[in-house]
């Protein structure tokens, strides 16, 4: 009976918890889409008032804060889907050497841009392949290159290391200064979280790119986790099984909430 | 140039919010200055003069909340703070610590 009297207590407290942190997940999507729609409709105003003249450069610029706005609520929606354990998986046979080289031809000309240099790191072999959603991948790895690109200062250098192991492949991007403060670095796969809000705002992520990527190999029955970087700055490992576990997903996600 | 126009100190991350309150209150007259980080103003507020300062309260560097109690140490400048976050207890907070007033984003500039 006492035994009972606890269980139920403790399932309680995890409802309570679970609503505490729902509730605390509304107010945080809130506040982030506040702050794009107050510029959007003060821009949209200012155009109205005739503080502003209309010109194309105003109209791109409106142009882009909406689009950044239809991003945040795709990735919104896309973390929705994973909660319910609905991400529904194509697997295919993927080469990982391969998809990664061909991202790499994709984001190089905006990593020379900044100018950023990347290196990949693999040997081109038969290994390197997995039964995995290439499509789901593809948005990993891009997030990742994404987020290296962003938060990499100038004249930086983005690593991707390409692994083969017995049981598993697995995939490093390293990059350079600047880092991510120790105590922060379980932080960064939470929902909005960034190292530094109002400057991250400004160079345009939505502060979901991690959580999207922890949900994908998660989804693969990956592991991924983040550490500093021998090059100075950020180090985010992936590993992925060569088989598919499926199963023991949606257990692990209730042990996970 | 009007040479009696009052001067309003913008403290706004969000250099696209800043510019636009930079250019409406431009147009009613004023002067304004923009900064864009909380440890900008103590230097700024040692050689110049503001006749209202708009504060964010999220900003990086030092948070709004801050720089609010550390202004009224020495300055009576009317103070108004302006945040995303409606929360009750924040509001309240914010005008224990001597602001004036309080703006909710997203604000209207009319």
């Amino acid at each position: 009976m006492a035994e009972l009297a606890s269980n139920f207590n403790r399932l309680a407290d995890t409802l309570a918890r679970n609503e505490q942190l729902r509730r605390q997940w509304i107010v945080d999507i809130s506040h982030e889409l506040r702050t794009p729609l107050a510029v959007i409709g003060g821009e949209v105003e200012a155009l109205l008032d005739g503080i502003r003249k209309p010109s194309p450069e105003r109209l791109t610029s409106l142009h882009s804060d909406i689009r950044s706005l239809s991003t945040l609520v795709d990735d919104l929606h896309q973390l929705s889907l994973a909660d319910q354990a609905s991400l529904q998986l194509t697997l295919t046979d993927v080469n990982l050497y391969d998809l990664v080289s061909n991202l790499r031809v994709l984001v190089e000309p905006r990593m020379a841009d900044k100018p950023l240099t990347l290196v990949l790191e693999a040997a081109s072999h038969p290994r390197l392949s997995m039964l995995a959603d290439r499509e789901r991948l593809i948005q990993l790895f891009s997030n990742l290159l994404e987020n290296s690109l962003r938060y990499t200062n100038e004249g930086g250098v983005v690593r991707l290391r390409l692994q083969a192991h017995e049981q598993t492949l697995t995939l490093e991007v390293q990059d350079s200064a600047p880092g991510v403060p120790e105590s922060d670095l379980t932080k960064i796969f939470e929902r909005l979280y960034r190292v530094d809000r109002s400057r991250s705002r400004s160079v345009g992520g939505s502060g979901l790119g991690l959580a999207i990527c922890q949900q994908i190999v998660e989804a693969h029955g990956g592991q991924i986790s983040a550490d500093s970087s021998p090059l100075g700055g950020l180090c985010i490992r992936i590993e992925l099984p060569r088989t598919f576990r499926h199963q023991g997903l949606a257990s692990k996600r209730l042990a996970a909430s | 140039m009007i040479t009696d126009a009052k001067t309003i100190l913008v403290v706004e991350d969000e250099q696209k919010l800043a510019q636009l309150l930079r250019e409406y209150l431009q147009a009613d007259g004023f002067h304004v200055h923009c900064l864009h980080q909380g440890d900008q103003v103590a230097s700024w507020m040692a050689t110049h003069q503001a006749d209202l300062i708009i504060l964010d309260l999220m900003l990086p560097g030092k948070d709004g909340m801050t720089l609010c109690r550390e202004i009224r140490l020495h300055s009576e400048v009317p103070i108004i703070m302006a945040t995303a976050r409606v929360d009750e207890p924040d509001r309240l907070k914010g005008l224990e610590i001597g602001a004036d007033d309080y703006l909710c984003k997203p604000y209207s500039m009319r």
